[in-house]
């Protein structure tokens, strides 16, 4: 009964507050550099991130045994019809590529004779999707390449042709990803339509994305169902991308302002997708590894085999 | 009375960490919004069972890990985790495991207080929360629900020694 009284009562542990002030200051003080000046505090980012990896790939493991063992047991029969539609697809993107590299072609000269800048190329590579991000305001992702991989900050980040975020931190074995919908996330669109460019605003709820202040009267310029790509304007996502669609009923005006609310839902489907496109610009000083891997005579890096090589460097 | 420590070396740190684990499992958008607060959760039934021997240190490092887990400010899960632990501590001290009314009663208080503390710091980072202010609660809720339960799972990590 005494040994219990004693371990129950705080006295008995009088580093114990100290201690606890000390922890308190501390995590205030990293908190205040965080905020003001993120990177400084990027090496204790880094540290715990590569600390966090194992927690992460854990996370993943029930998924990935499901989907191998779905794999598994999959029917011969089911496979070779798979197989074959699968097939049949190739060779019509094949013929359409062939078709691609003649329009490209013509395209080069023509800007040539134009003096016109040459067009970019990308190259692309797979990502998967390891975690999202706990916080409820926060859209965040994190994919299972880093810097190792080439990663590096502010890289466009695409799903299934449309455009899913940008890159926001970087460690050597992971990278966060920040969605379109989070809240502090705006991307410069283009009307497909009519050519009228705004932002973009994440709002931090499922696939929802609202336009920026767009001025009242302006039915000639967004209507509903209206698609909206990037603008380029912000030289960092490629122009033409598609981000999002004016929703049903999304446009609302409110007396007491002069701009019209408009509600848009974003082309990618947040919730669904588990595997991105990660882009590099051609040229790019930091580009992936894998694809500048032909350039210098080598054919294929075995263990980057999920990644997928850009066939705009062929011709 | 009752000698408590933990079953194997590393006990508290491994439930901690499952606790961790169980905070970024993928789960469907409805039930998202319910997810328990299961590492403040862990951490209190540590500093009932075991008072002050568990480690503010140890709440401070896995409150960096939850930081680069879900991508909040450095140091903002830590101050969360560090006030729960020191609180649950103090206040766990004046009571007897089996009072469940009371823990209820300084579960709600520390958990108010640790999600009231991320409120606000959000609202200071201008991450403030937009539309269903009650949604932000519903953890606290989901938390004191599950929390029987929870700890039933969480005393497989102790031996306690009865008599003497």
């Amino acid at each position: 009964m005494e040994a219990d009284i004693s371990n129950s009562n705080f006295h008995s542990a009088p580093g114990l507050f100290i201690k606890f002030i000390l922890l308190v200051v501390l995590a205030l003080t990293l908190m205040a550099f965080d905020y003001r000046k993120a990177e400084s505090m990027a090496p204790v980012r880094t540290l715990f991130s590569i600390l966090a990896y194992p927690l992460q790939w854990s996370v993943d493991v029930p998924f990935r045994v499901y989907n191998e063992t779905a794999a598994f047991f999959t029917e011969q029969s089911n496979l070779t019809v798979e197989n074959n539609a699968l097939k049949d697809q190739l060779r019509l993107y094949e013929a359409r590529y062939q078709d691609m590299v003649i329009v490209e072609q013509q395209n080069e000269r023509l800007r040539e004779e134009l003096k016109a800048n040459p067009r970019k190329g990308f190259e692309f590579s797979m990502a998967e999707i390891l975690s999202s991000s706990g916080e409820r305001v926060r859209r965040i992702v994190t994919l299972n390449k880093g810097s190792r991989d080439g990663v590096y900050e502010k890289q466009v980040v695409l799903a299934g042709g449309k455009v899913y975020g940008q890159v926001l931190s970087v460690s050597p074995f992971s990278s966060t990803v920040i969605q379109l919908t989070d809240q502090r996330h705006a991307i410069p669109v283009r009307n497909q339509r009519t050519g009228f460019t705004t932002l973009a605003l994440g709002t931090g709820k499922t696939n929802t994305l609202r336009l920026d202040k767009v001025v009242i009267q302006s039915e000639d310029k967004i209507q509903e169902g209206d698609i909206f790509v990037t603008s380029g304007l912000d030289e960092l996502f490629p122009p033409d991308f598609p981000v999002a669609r004016v929703i049903k009923n999304g446009i609302s005006y409110d007396q007491s302002s002069q701009f019209a609310q408009i509600t848009t839902e974003s082309l990618v489907d947040f919730e669904q997708t588990r595997e991105v496109l990660l882009v590099w610009p051609k040229n790019h000083p930091n580009e992936s590894p894998l694809a500048a891997a032909p350039a210098d005579g080598s054919t294929s890096i075995p263990q980057h085999s999920s990644s997928t090589q850009s066939e705009r460097s062929a011709p | 009375m009752n000698a408590i420590t933990p079953r194997f070396w590393g006990a508290v740190l491994v439930s901690m960490l499952l606790a961790v684990i169980l905070s970024v499992v993928p789960l469907p958008e409805p039930l998202q919004m319910w997810r328990p607060e299961w590492v403040a959760l862990a951490l209190i039934h540590w500093a009932l069972v075991l008072g002050h021997r568990v480690g503010l240190w140890m709440a401070f490092i896995i409150g960096l890990l939850m930081d680069v887990l879900h991508n909040s400010l450095l140091g903002q899960h830590a101050l969360e985790l560090v006030i729960v632990g020191y609180l649950a501590i103090r206040l766990g001290g004046r009571m007897t495991p089996e009072a469940y009314f009371q823990q209820f009663v300084l579960i709600s208080a520390v958990l108010g207080l640790y999600m009231l503390l991320s409120l606000w710091i959000r609202g200071v980072t201008g991450y403030a929360q937009e539309g269903n202010t009650w949604q932000y609660w519903a953890p606290l809720l989901s938390s004191l629900l599950i929390w029987p339960l929870y700890q039933w799972l969480l005393s497989y990590f102790y031996i306690q020694k009865k008599g003497l």
